[in-house]
């Protein structure tokens, strides 16, 4: 997909931001993004007991930002292996996700609602047009059970 | 004679004592007599010094001190019959009793004008202070004797009262100062005589002390010198009694040797006509054998003739063994001589033999030289061919040099060109940083982009003038952020700018050196044609010289052929040589025993002294021995 971005729209939620996160790109609705950040791993602070998808947290602008990988949620183990990362920090319109950081690969730009193909809103899942993947990011793509210290989860039977 | 020989022995002798006594005795013993003359008037000063000294002491002594040591009783005696007059005068006032006192003072009073007088006497010097002590004495007395006038009246009180009063005090104090000061002065006096007396005592005592040794020395001196003329004299003495002894033994022998030549000369003058007798006979026989009649015998006897004809008869019969030896080896000599010829006439025949087998030779060494000489015109042709193909190979090898050079030239390029391709690389690389740093700023202007746009479409839908702060706020911080961007951006391209002049630099001299690369193979290939040309050249070269070869070859082997023919004749004429040879060597034989026979011959004449022939000359013409 080009990086070309659109003009801005006069109504700002339906411009999406379009990120690659390895093969698939993101499409994340811009009322859903506060900042795009481009952080150290050497600033990320690990947090114990917590899946391997939250990354750690950093401290931007004196607020502290968890970031989560979707590597796992996308099934492949999360890479460090950069010394930078582009993160996607959603806004208070996330719900629960508010003020998370979200690590993608790439950032393509930003388009309307009106290019983007409609059979992207029938479903939150993976979809592939033209041989290209991509999905749009909504709320519910992370678990609860993200957010849970792993031993205070109850054994699995 | 005998006294010069026993003085010098004695100086001889005396040679073991040190030099200078040596020189001290010697010069002494020549000057004996002044020195004892010295010695003498030395002694006789210093006695005389040391008589005048005592003499001297002496007379100070008794006309000084013993004057001193009288006038000192003198003042003990005065001071004595002074109290002595005042006592009796005082007594007899006090007493009454005038009679015993007065008599007594009376007698008392002369002895004292007698000490008086003779104090005077012997002490004017002090007649002034005595004149003062008279002066007192007086008026002393004619107080007293008016006391006793007054005792004498029976008037002892007044008497007492006179003698007692300070007039009479007054007196007898100048009185007694007087006699004090005489009596200190004279005892000053004294006591500075006695200092000056010991004084002279003391130098008197030095000047004895010094002399005492000096007179030891000398007169020791002295009577060691005399000591030893003695001695001299002694030895002198008993030198010439010995040596007359001698000259009367030696007289005595002298006479008893002239009776003997006497005796002797008339005995020569007997044996000398008997000598005579016997020479003429001796000249009769010499005259004999010089006529060649060596059968002569001379008359023998016991006399030094008859020595002489015994000699002469000896010589006689060694000459004629020596001349029968000479005609003995002469004929022996005639045989050998007879044998050594018949041995070289076979000398000569084999050298015939060998002259004409080596006339064959020669034969075959023209043909081997014809031979040679196509073989060496080949020899040359091949030669000639080498040295052409050597000429070639030199050229070859200037061409291979210098395409080495160019090899070399065109090596070195190539590194160079390969540092520059690196360092082309190595600009690549930093290129390709530049557009990774590029990259990395065009995505960080894409994300500023897009949070600028989502600011805008936050602050579209806002209309509180807070949260537009809050949003003014972000695009400033965005803002800042671009700026940041762009002026990162701007010195990537500057510094790209300066990589890209730097590319240009390399490409251009990486273009030069290429150029070189093509002018240099160029060269290259003009010298590998140049080389392709030589080696043709060397090729038919080669083939001359193997032509050459083979012809050569062919000669070698005619010349191998007439080599071994060669051989054999000379075999044949080494084996002619070898019959010399053993020839020779018998012929050498006989030579040696002519030589020793010669030689034996030559000892035996040794015996002779030859007039004009040197012992070094005969030592030459004698051969070494083999006897």
């Amino acid at each position: 997909m080009s990086v070309i971005s659109s003009p801005i729209n006069k109504n700002p939620q339906e411009r999406f931001i379009l990120a690659k996160l390895e093969e698939v790109t993101l499409f994340f609705p811009s009322n859903l993004v506060t900042e795009i950040l481009i952080i150290e791993t050497s600033q990320l602070l690990p947090l114990p007991f917590y899946p391997q998808s939250v990354l750690g947290c950093i401290q931007h602008q004196g607020q502290i930002i968890p970031v989560v990988s979707l590597y796992e949620i996308r099934g492949s183990n999360p890479r460090l292996s950069k010394e930078k990362l582009k993160v996607v920090r959603l806004s208070e319109n996330s719900g629960n996700l508010r003020g998370v950081g979200i690590v993608v690969d790439q950032l393509l730009g930003s388009q309307g609602k009106e290019q983007l193909s409609p059979e992207l809103f029938k479903t939150d899942s993976v979809i592939t047009l033209n041989e290209q993947k991509m999905c749009l990011f909504q709320a519910n793509l992370l678990s609860e059970k993200l957010w849970q210290p792993q031993h205070w989860l109850a054994p699995q039977s | 004679m005998a006294i010069t020989e026993s003085r010098a022995e004695v100086a001889v002798s005396e040679n073991n004592t040190s030099k200078p006594l040596n020189l001290l005795k010697s010069w002494i013993d020549k000057h004996l007599i002044p020195v004892m003359g010295g010695a003498a008037t030395v002694s006789l000063i210093l006695f005389s010094g040391s008589i005048w000294n005592t003499w001297n002491a002496y007379q100070g002594f008794k006309n000084v001190v013993i004057k001193q040591f009288e006038l000192q009783h003198l003042s003990d005696e005065i001071i004595y019959l002074d109290e002595v007059l005042t006592m009796s005068a005082r007594m007899a006032a006090s007493t009454g009793n005038y009679y015993k006192w007065e008599e007594r003072y009376n007698q008392n009073i002369p002895p004292l004008d007698q000490a008086i007088k003779e104090v005077i006497e012997l002490a004017p010097s002090y007649q002034e202070d005595l004149a003062k002590t008279d002066q007192a004495n007086q008026i002393l007395i004619s107080m007293e004797a008016q006391a006793f006038d007054l005792v004498r009246e029976k008037k002892p009180q007044q008497a007492l009262k006179l003698l007692l009063s300070p007039e009479y005090d007054a007196n007898k104090e100048i009185y007694s100062q007087a006699i004090n000061k005489i009596f200190n002065d004279i005892q000053t006096q004294v006591k500075e005589t006695r200092q000056v007396y010991g004084n002279n005592l003391r130098l008197s005592l030095i000047f004895s002390g010094i002399s005492f040794p000096i007179l030891l020395i000398s007169w020791g001196g002295v009577i060691w010198a005399v000591r030893s003329y003695i001695q001299q004299r002694d030895m002198a003495q008993r030198k010439l009694l010995e040596s007359q002894t001698t000259l009367l033994d030696l007289n005595t022998e002298l006479q008893e040797k002239g009776q003997l030549l006497f005796a002797a000369e008339q005995a020569t003058r007997i044996e000398n006509e008997v000598l005579q007798n016997d020479i003429a006979h001796l000249l009769d026989v010499v005259s004999a054998v010089e006529q060649g009649e060596l059968t002569v015998q001379a008359e023998v006897n016991e006399r030094l003739t008859g020595i002489v004809a015994d000699t002469f008869n000896r010589l006689i019969e060694e000459l004629a063994k020596v001349l029968i030896q000479v005609l003995s080896t002469a004929v022996q000599v005639a045989e050998k001589a007879q044998i050594s010829e018949g041995i070289a006439q076979q000398v000569a025949d084999r050298s015939l033999a060998q002259s004409t087998s080596v006339n064959q030779i020669l034969e075959r060494s023209e043909n081997v030289q014809v031979s040679v000489g196509a073989s060496s015109e080949q020899v040359e042709q091949a030669l000639y061919a080498l040295s052409t193909l050597k000429d070639i190979v030199n050229q070859g090898t200037e061409a291979i040099a210098q395409l080495r050079q160019g090899i070399e030239i065109l090596g070195s390029g190539s590194e160079r060109i390969i540092q520059q391709m690196k360092t082309l690389g190595e600009f690549v690389g930093l290129a390709d940083e530049f557009v990774a740093e590029q990259s990395e700023i065009a995505q960080q202007t894409q994300i500023l982009a897009l949070n600028a746009s989502l600011v805008a479409a936050r602050a579209s839908g806002q209309q509180s003038s807070t949260t537009l702060l809050g949003v003014a706020r972000e695009f400033e911080g965005i803002a800042e952020q671009v700026s940041q961007l762009a002026g990162a951006t701007s010195s990537g391209l500057a510094v790209l700018e300066q990589r890209t002049r730097q590319i240009h630099q390399v490409v251009s001299s990486v273009d030069a050196e290429v150029q070189n690369l093509g002018n240099l193979v160029g060269e290259f290939r003009e010298g590998v044609q140049q080389s392709n040309q030589l080696f043709e050249k060397v090729e038919t070269v080669t083939l001359q010289a193997m032509g050459a070869g083979g012809a050569v070859t062919q000669a070698n082997h005619q010349i191998v052929e007439a080599t071994q023919k060669t051989v054999k004749a000379m075999e044949d004429i080494a084996g002619l040589a070898q019959a010399t040879a053993d020839l020779a060597q018998n012929s050498l034989v006989q030579s040696e025993v002519m030589k020793n026979l010669s030689a034996r011959l030559l000892s035996t004449i040794e015996f002779f002294q030859l007039p004009g022939v040197s012992e070094r000359e005969k030592a030459h013409s004698l051969p070494p021995s083999n006897l």
